[in-house]
């Protein structure tokens, strides 16, 4: 059997406030294969980004354990590059010196042509020594995604990576991100809001209920022998079911909210 | 090339501002003629007000006999003293207490009540455990200037967004990178606004020191011209301490301009876009 890339095992995570107790997962059980994509969907504010952080080894879980590489998520040696749900670009530092934030901190000399050629293939040339005021939420995005990217993890966790871009840039960066993370074989965890966008790219998609978060349905999402990217997933026959059966799983949460992108798929 | 109605705007933004100066200008030569004017017919009584003709002959004596010099230059090297030793240790002490958060909340009670004692108070003290000399001058500018120095800077540190902080450690970043990338750039408008406020307080540390150490400084001017009733005298110092803390202070608003270069980065410093 093959090492797991991440696996959370019976997590519970409940937040302490002044005000009371936040039960945000319920025992969580999670694998993740190395090389895989999955994709988190669920109601909002149901404990999504709270499974990154956990994963990323910012705090620990109440309950339960989280391992990355088979070690304990904390300590674990593998690089995880996290997208924060908000860009928190420092509005000091110039759009290059933005993007090369996680290099410096990482201290990753001599790539600095890797961020300058990156910010350029995602259409932000002419803004490298701009500063993030002047810039539009998506191309913030954009430059947030860049930061992820160029530290080049074995694990990249994003959380709604694509929100802020507009449909047309949206299906372009899809293809292009996860073109390069399958050719290099990383292993993703990607939060999103957007049905259509977690059927397109991912291998599985994990559906969880509503806060606090259980594993609601583990979908594997096969579109023949290998994926064929989220460009032709889209216009492969099975695309449409897939949706809807995730649409389903969702539609007793609609009361309270709509969720982005059903419109878009 | 600039289009016609940008040159237009330019115009008219210059036109503004010297039509400030010149009423600035025009109002403070008013005040100064107006007075002149009613302490020679003798409206004003010119010795218990002085007079501008008697001050600038008093500053032109004092000047000629290098007297003015040595006063000025003990005051403004006591200021300078106190202003970068307070920015120092203030600053030094708000890191302190953002690296251990748990020195913040024990200290918070002791730096609210001290920053709301008068400091003033302490000057006889400080006198009799330095020594009536420079010490207790010092001592007096660093008193009442540090504690708000801290207060401020630490209150700024406080005041970055988490989400920062975060964004450093998820890169893997430690406590030494989190203050060096984030809390201290993002503090810089908090750092200069306390370096202004630190101006004049030290300068009123430095005054009442003076006032009580009685030796030299233009502290010991205005304290001497009052006590020999000698009003020209005092106006005189305290004429030229405006002209000195005015100096201090563009002092504190160059230092600003040379290191926020990008006038976006202090305005703008809380904007968190929304990736999502
Ligand atoms: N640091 C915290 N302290 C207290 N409660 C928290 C904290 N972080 C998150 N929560 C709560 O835990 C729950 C889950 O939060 P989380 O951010 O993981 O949800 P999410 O699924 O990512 O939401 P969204 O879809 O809006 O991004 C929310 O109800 C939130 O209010
Ligand atoms: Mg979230």
């Amino acid at each position: 059997m093959t090492e797991l890339a991440i696996e959370l095992r019976n997590v519970t995570v409940t937040y302490q406030t002044p005000k009371g107790e936040i039960p945000a997962l319920e025992d969580i059980q999670l694998k993740v294969t190395p090389g895989e994509f999955v994709a988190l969907v669920g109601p909002s504010g149901c404990g999504k980004s709270t499974i990154l952080s956990l994963i990323a080894g910012l705090f620990e879980p109440t309950y339960g354990e989280v391992f990355v590489k088979g070690e304990q998520s904390g300590r674990h040696q593998c690089r995880i590059g996290y997208m924060l749900q908000q860009d928190f670009l420092l509005p000091w530092r110039t759009v290059l010196d933005n993007a090369n934030l996680g290099l410096e901190l990482q201290k990753d000399r001599g790539k600095e042509t890797l961020v300058e050629d990156l910010l350029k293939t995602y259409g932000l040339e002419k803004f490298l020594h701009h500063h993030p005021t002047e810039l539009s939420g998506g191309m913030r995005q954009r430059v947030a995604l860049v930061r992820t990217l160029a530290v080049d993890p074995d694990i990249f966790l994003l959380d709604e990576p694509f929100s802020a871009l507009d449909y047309q840039t949206r299906t372009t960066i899809q293809e292009e991100v996860w073109q390069a993370l399958k050719s290099r074989r990383k292993t993703t965890v990607l939060v999103t809001h957007d049905v259509g966008e977690a059927v397109a790219m991912s291998d599985r998609v994990i559906v969880l209920t509503s806060r606090p978060a259980k594993v609601k349905r583990d979908l594997t999402i096969e579109f023949g022998k290998e994926h064929p990217g989220p460009w032709q997933a889209r216009k492969s026959k099975g695309f449409v079911d897939y949706v809807d059966l995730i649409w389903d799983e969702l539609r007793e949460y609609v009361d309270r909210e709509t969720p982005a992108g059903k419109g878009e798929t | 090339m600039s289009t016609i109605p940008r040159q237009q705007y330019l115009q008219k933004m210059r036109k503004e501002k010297w039509l400030i100066i010149l009423t600035q200008a025009f109002i403070l030569a008013a005040f100064i003629v107006a007075w002149e004017v009613m302490a020679s017919a003798r409206i004003i009584d010119p010795f218990l007000f002085s007079r501008p003709s008697q001050i600038i002959e008093l500053l032109l004596k004092l000047a000629r006999e290098g007297e003015l010099f040595h006063h000025v230059a003990v005051t403004v090297g006591e200021t300078l003293a106190g202003f970068f030793l307070g920015t120092f240790l203030g600053l030094l002490t708000a890191i302190l207490l953002w690296w251990y958060p748990s020195l913040a909340r024990l200290m918070d009670p002791f730096l609210v009540v001290l920053n709301s004692t008068p400091k003033i108070a302490l000057g006889p003290i400080f006198i009799v455990w330095m020594g009536n000399g420079y010490g207790a001058i010092l001592t007096m500018a660093l008193t009442i200037s540090v504690i708000t120095t801290i207060t401020v800077i630490y209150s700024g540190f406080t005041e970055v967004p988490e989400g920062y902080v975060k964004l450093i450690r998820v890169f893997g970043g430690n406590r030494w990178e989190i203050l060096r990338k984030v809390i201290l750039p993002a503090s810089v408008p908090t750092i200069i606004a306390a370096l202004k406020v630190n101006i004049g307080l030290t300068l009123v540390g430095v005054i009442v020191g003076e006032f009580l150490v009685s030796k030299s400084g233009l502290g010991y001017l205005i304290i001497y011209g009052g006590q020999v009733f000698q009003l020209t005298l005092v106006i005189a110092s305290i004429v030229i301490l405006a002209v000195v803390a005015a100096i201090l202070y563009q002092f504190v608003a160059w230092f600003e301009r040379r290191w926020i270069s990008n006038p976006s980065s202090g305005s703008a410093r809380v904007r968190v876009g929304s990736g999502g």
